[in-house]
């Protein structure tokens, strides 16, 4: 089990290296002045040389990540422009507000996606599974910036149950805190939710057709047993993949739905950052999403040799 | 031998403007009924990186945004006359090299230093010692008296005022505050004399203010301003998003607002959409005019002008907030040439002119920043090129690439070009096109005889007389050369619900609003 571990960390931080200078690369090739951009037209040419010399954009790219590369070792993400103020210090703030809304997003998603989609299978062919299989199609299909916008006008602007947009933290009180969270966390789980349940009921589906399950109908045992014992056991575990899929559109729906409701999130931030070629900022941001979506994608891995240890061995034996 | 005659007006004026608070007040108590409530506005836009530090690096939206906290000398009203706001009077040689500023007494910035002389004298030598082009004429400032500033000129300059007025390093901060605290913190702690004193700002998101006491200003029935309790600004840049705020009374004003969203508040009760007195900017195409290629040929430059029949474009696409203009001004302003004629949509003669120029057939390409509002107008302009026989691309940049063309790249066909109205017309077209300019156009320069109006135009001694030279060289520019081809100038819109009052957004030069005299209607 180490040893798979092991293996699997060391591709994550291979993988992490390669998407930051990709990252790096992306950013540095891109059209247009970082500094020029900053001080607009009416700058004067010594202004903006002056803070591309500030700003070491003059230097060679290969110089440029290297000490870029050995800062962030450091925990040094460096000095956002747009911000004014280290990096670390705006995602220290901003952070913690994506993943609190996140967090919930993804429990909202994947709860209610994985009854829905039990649901959905146990009833298979009535109007249940009909409204549900139509709810998760719809949810797969639309885009979480037309679900945000759609959210607004139903429950805010028609019904007033919910404000526009806004962020209250939860130091503000839980309720206000839920108050705003709530329509941007439906925005984000809309989709998850939707994919978990289509996941989970096939997989449920599928099993139930399985010779253990009839088996175990065949021993007398209660179909409430059967369910838990031997129909979720197994069918959970694809959708233990598909969870890592979903903290990474999660990470990437956060930058639409925060641009949407106006919440200091990450999400937002990068926006920013790259409207205003603010280079440290973006590619602090594009770390962490990476470090987010590897990371999940590691613990996936992880689980998944922990719940099916012919996958674990298999690792080993490569 | 001094102007007092231009005293006299400005301090009428300033009075007047005043005055104009009372004009919804019929009577004291009805003042009474003004006071408090927040007001909620969205400046429909992305937002600035300094909102606290004018002789820094700015940009034009800190003037909205930074108007609760930060005031400046002077004002410009609609028609882009000067105002006295913190000046109480001024004077000026008739030479034009000496201004005499006369402070107004007992004014204090927020942090209870007193706005006098001085600090309006480091204000000045900060954003000259920065070199902001916007004082580049200035020899000399002093404090002659506690309330008096004396400015020499190296040249007599007609912008100065003008820019003291309505470009953000007019603005005046507490130098007690920034010396302390250091520039970084000032530019994310605005520190002025306005009317709200600065609680937060989260960049990107919203500033917040709250109700200045000890404000300097009253109302005409000399009721204590401001009457809000606080001004809350948010940043919204998805549009959607702005209209059901707006629709949801989360926001009470939404300026900037996006021309397609007009449609649905106007007429509607509870709401008012107004067009911004002062127009925002004049699109111009400029042509490439220093390399081999068919925009450098002024027969050419005349048949695209031809060619597209920009009233209908305009019109049908843009009329809520756009008008078609033959040059960088519109219809009754001082700096407008009337002899200029008039756009004449002739695809006969602008297919006789491409012969003339010797056109091969070769492409066009129209570059323009990547907005909704340049989608529609180039595209809507290809097919007018193409039936006269201009192959036509367009290439919408993203801010760096449209920047990178501006100054470095650009070496075929038209850029789109804006110039704004802030501070006036002139004032902006001389910053972005004359031999002056920070940072010209690549490949774009006009003859010696046009640079030297411009230079001309600027240090005249009056306003008329400048105004008479610009006249003049939008003839030269727009006409006589063709330098470059006039689109359309633009107007901002503001949307807003009828509780909000009295916010002058939209009203005053480079883009200030009046949060002294808003109130909400209760």
């Amino acid at each position: 089990m180490i040893k798979y571990v092991g293996k699997k960390v060391l591709v994550s931080i291979l993988i992490l290296l390669l998407v930051s200078f990709m990252a790096y690369w992306i950013i540095s090739v891109l059209p247009g002045d970082a500094a020029l951009i900053a001080l607009g037209t009416e700058a004067t040419q010594e202004r903006v040389e002056e803070l591309r010399a500030e700003w070491k954009l003059d230097e060679p790219l290969v110089n440029r990540y290297g000490a870029w590369l050995v800062n962030i070792v450091h925990g040094d993400f460096g000095y956002s422009t747009h911000y004014k103020a280290p990096c670390l210090e705006i995602l220290k703030e901003r952070m913690p507000i994506t993943a609190l809304l996140g967090a919930i997003s993804l429990a909202i998603g994947v709860v209610l996606g994985i009854l829905l989609g039990i649901l959905a299978a146990v009833k298979r062919g009535r109007a249940v599974d009909t409204i549900v299989t139509f709810l998760a199609n719809l949810g797969v299909s639309l885009p979480v910036f037309w679900v945000g916008i759609l959210l607004i006008y139903l429950l805010a602007v028609w019904l007033k149950l919910l404000p526009v947009q806004g962020y209250a933290s939860p130091a503000e009180g839980i309720g206000e805190f839920l108050r705003y969270a709530c329509l941007p966390c439906i925005s984000m789980a809309w989709g998850s939710m939707a994919t978990v349940c289509r996941q989970t009921r096939s997989a449920v589906l599928e099993t139930l057709h399985q010779h253990y399950v009839k088996t175990a109908r065949a021993k007398g045992l209660t179909e409430r047993k059967i369910m838990f014992r031997h129909i979720l056991k197994n069918s959970l575990i694809p959708v233990i993949t598909l969870l890592g899929f979903q903290v990474r559109n999660l990470v990437g729906g956060s930058v639409v739905v925060e641009q949407i409701y106006n919440i200091p999130g990450m999400g937002r931030t990068l926006i920013q950052a790259v409207d205003s070629r603010d280079t440290n900022m973006v590619l602090a941001c594009l770390m962490l999403i990476a470090v987010i979506t590897i990371l999940s994608s590691l613990l996936v891995d992880i689980a998944y040799g922990i719940v099916d240890p012919r996958i674990r061995r298999g690792g080993s034996e490569a | 031998m001094k102007k007092r005659g231009k005293k006299a007006i400005a301090c009428a004026l300033a009075v007047g403007m005043l005055c104009s608070y009372g004009q919804m007040a019929f009577a004291e108590d009805a003042a009474d009924g003004k006071y408090g409530g927040t007001l909620t506005y969205s400046p429909g836009m992305q937002n600035e990186q300094n909102l606290g530090y004018p002789c820094g690096d700015v940009n034009m939206l800190m003037n909205t945004n930074a108007a609760p906290a930060l005031e400046t000398l002077f004002r410009l009203d609609s028609e882009g006359n000067l105002i006295c706001w913190l000046a109480e009077s001024y004077e000026v040689t008739e030479d034009g090299l000496q201004y005499t500023i006369k402070l107004r007494p007992d004014v204090l910035f927020h942090d209870g230093t007193k706005m006098d002389a001085e600090a309006v004298v480091w204000n000045i030598q900060k954003n000259m010692e920065n070199g902001k082009s916007q004082f580049a004429k200035i020899a000399s400032v002093e404090a002659t008296d506690e309330l008096t500033v004396t400015i020499k000129m190296s040249e007599s300059d007609i912008l100065l005022l003008a820019n003291l007025a309505a470009d953000p390093s007019g603005l005046i901060v507490s130098p007690t505050a920034v010396e302390e605290n250091g520039i970084e913190w000032a530019e994310k702690n605005p520190v002025g004399t306005g009317p709200f004193v600065f609680e937060s700002w989260e960049n990107d998101v919203e500033v917040v203010y709250t109700r200045n006491e000890n404000y300097w200003g009253v109302d005409a029935d000399g009721n204590q301003l401001p009457y809000l309790d606080g001004i809350h600004c948010i940043y919204m840049t998805e549009n959607a998003v702005a209209e059901a705020a707006l629709e949801a009374g989360e926001v009470q004003v939404w300026t900037r607002a996006d021309a397609d969203s007009v449609p649905k508040f106007e007429g509607r009760e509870g709401f008012a959409t107004s067009k911004s007195e002062v127009p925002s900017s004049n699109i111009n195409l400029v042509p490439c005019l220093n390399t081999d290629n068919p925009t450098a040929s002024k027969e050419f430059r005349e048949a695209v002008n031809h060619a597209i029949d920009f009233d209908a474009i305009v019109e049908g696409l843009f009329g809520i907030n756009c008008v078609v203009t033959n040059q960088n001004s519109v219809e009754g302003r001082i700096y407008h040439n009337d002899e200029i004629p008039k756009k004449e949509y002739d695809p006969e003669k602008a297919k006789e002119l491409l012969e003339q120029a010797g056109y091969n057939g070769e492409e066009l390409v129209i570059y323009g920043d990547n907005g909704v509002m340049n989608e529609k107008l180039l595209t809507a302009m290809v097919p007018y090129l193409e039936a006269v026989g201009i192959k036509t691309r367009i290439e919408l940049l993203g801010t760096g690439a449209y920047f990178s063309m501006l100054t470095e790249e650009f070496k075929d066909g038209f850029l789109v070009g804006y110039y704004g109205y802030a501070p006036h017309e002139f004032g902006k077209m001389y910053s972005l096109a004359s031999a002056s300019a920070n940072l010209p156009v690549a490949n774009f320069s006009m003859d010696d005889e046009t640079y030297q109006m411009f230079e001309d135009a600027r240090t005249s001694a009056s306003t008329e007389a400048s105004a008479e030279i610009v006249r003049e060289l939008q003839k030269r520019i727009y006409e006589t050369n063709l330098y470059l081809i006039s689109v359309a100038t633009t107007y901002d819109l503001v949307i807003q619900n009828t509780e909000a009052a009295d916010c002058g957004f939209c009203t005053l030069g480079g883009g200030r609003w009046t949060p002294e005299s808003a109130y909400i209607v209760k």
